[in-house]
């Protein structure tokens, strides 16, 4: 399978060259795509030293602008799939290995790696994003039949199916809203145990403000995905 | 409503309406909002020198003075006009994040090619 990894990053300079260094030597034979999200520190720079492809926005446009960049990166140039990855180093490369073996073996559209399939793999975060994470997971449970655990995980592999329905709607950050707009659409998911480490350098993308505005967000896109896909589902049918 | 009050709002609606044109004219303004704001400013001032409409309005509204169904027309007018002004802002923003994405793949393929 021909996969692009890819890595949104913005202001991350202190992690984002050991997380080049360490996909590289954990998984070589892959592309590496950096996407630089107009950071204002030396990210763009750790990233043009290393052999990973630079994707510069000429401006900050945020985490789900600079996955779609991803995802139309990849597609323009024929990668059977995305393996998504956070630059901020919470995820080990080690698990990588595993990972896009999990996914290239199975047959499922999406793979999501969670923290939450073993708990004991998880040292920390917030209580906010752990409790709004388990309700988040119920409500996709409740409304599509499918259980996921960790809904606002970055690091997933999606195939070229998946990406083209991910380029058709808006998201906000490609967490719950996506995953209930991929299965409603007939698409599979699934999640892959993987650890997460606690952030050593930088701060989140989500302020305390966003812990209000995040959830409402996620909440109105997830209904809009609903619409969505039922009048796709609707005209497919007709044809 | 006293003719003050009509010669009053009449007069703002003139300004606005010299106020619009002239930013079409600059080019400040494109047509397709401009001709929103021409409408509704006629509109306005039809209803405001026609005591007829603005007591009909008032009837249909459920309003008690006419002065109330004038802000209760503003009111809805200028909460519809917020929605579609946002929706024109998204609209924008949309295909700046398009064309910047656009941008920051050409440079990557440009520079991966020069290697």
């Amino acid at each position: 399978m021909n996969i692009l990894i890819g890595i949104p990053a913005h202001n991350e300079e202190m992690t984002v060259g050991s997380v080049i260094e360490g996909i590289y030597s954990m998984v070589p034979r892959y592309d590496l795509a950096v996407v630089d999200d107009g950071s204002t520190d030396r990210t763009r720079e750790v990233v043009c030293n290393s052999t990973a492809i630079l994707v510069p926005l000429p401006c900050n446009l945020g985490y789900s602008n600079a996955i779609v960049t991803l995802l139309r990166y990849a597609t323009k140039h024929h990668y059977d799939a995305v393996v998504l990855i956070d630059a901020d180093g919470q995820h080990d490369p080690a698990c990588l290995p595993g990972f896009i073996a999990g996914f290239e073996e199975s047959s499922c559209d999406v793979l999501i790696g969670s923290r939450y399939l073993d708990v004991h793999n998880y040292p920390g975060g917030s209580p906010g994003r752990r409790i709004g994470t388990i309700l988040f997971s119920w409500l996709i449970w409740l409304l599509t039949g499918k259980r996921i655990y960790d809904t606002t995980s970055g690091m997933k592999a999606i195939n070229k199916k998946a990406i083209g329905l991910l380029l058709e709607q808006q998201f906000v950050d490609f967490h719950a809203e996506a995953i209930s707009y991929l299965l409603w659409s007939g698409l599979t998911v699934a999640e892959y145990p993987i650890a997460v480490r606690e952030r050593s350098h930088g701060a989140s993308m989500y302020s305390a403000l966003s812990c209000i505005g995040y959830p409402l967000s996620v909440l109105l896109m997830i209904w809009v995905s609903f619409i969505e896909s039922r009048m796709n589902n609707r005209g497919a049918k007709k044809l | 409503m006293k003719t003050q009050g009509i010669i009053i709002l009449v007069l703002i609606g003139a300004t606005y309406l010299a106020w619009v044109v002239n930013l079409t004219r600059q080019g400040k303004l494109h047509v397709s909002y401009a001709v929103v704001w021409v409408v509704l400013i006629l509109l306005g001032v039809l209803i405001v020198i026609v005591p007829p409409l603005l007591y009909l309005m008032s009837r249909v509204v459920g309003t008690v003075f006419p002065t109330s169904t004038l802000s209760v027309l503003a009111f809805g007018v200028l909460f519809a006009m917020q929605i579609y002004l946002l929706s024109q802002l998204s609209i924008l923003s949309q295909r700046v994040s398009r064309i910047a994405q656009q941008i920051a793949i050409d440079k990557a393929d440009t520079a991966t090619y020069h290697e």
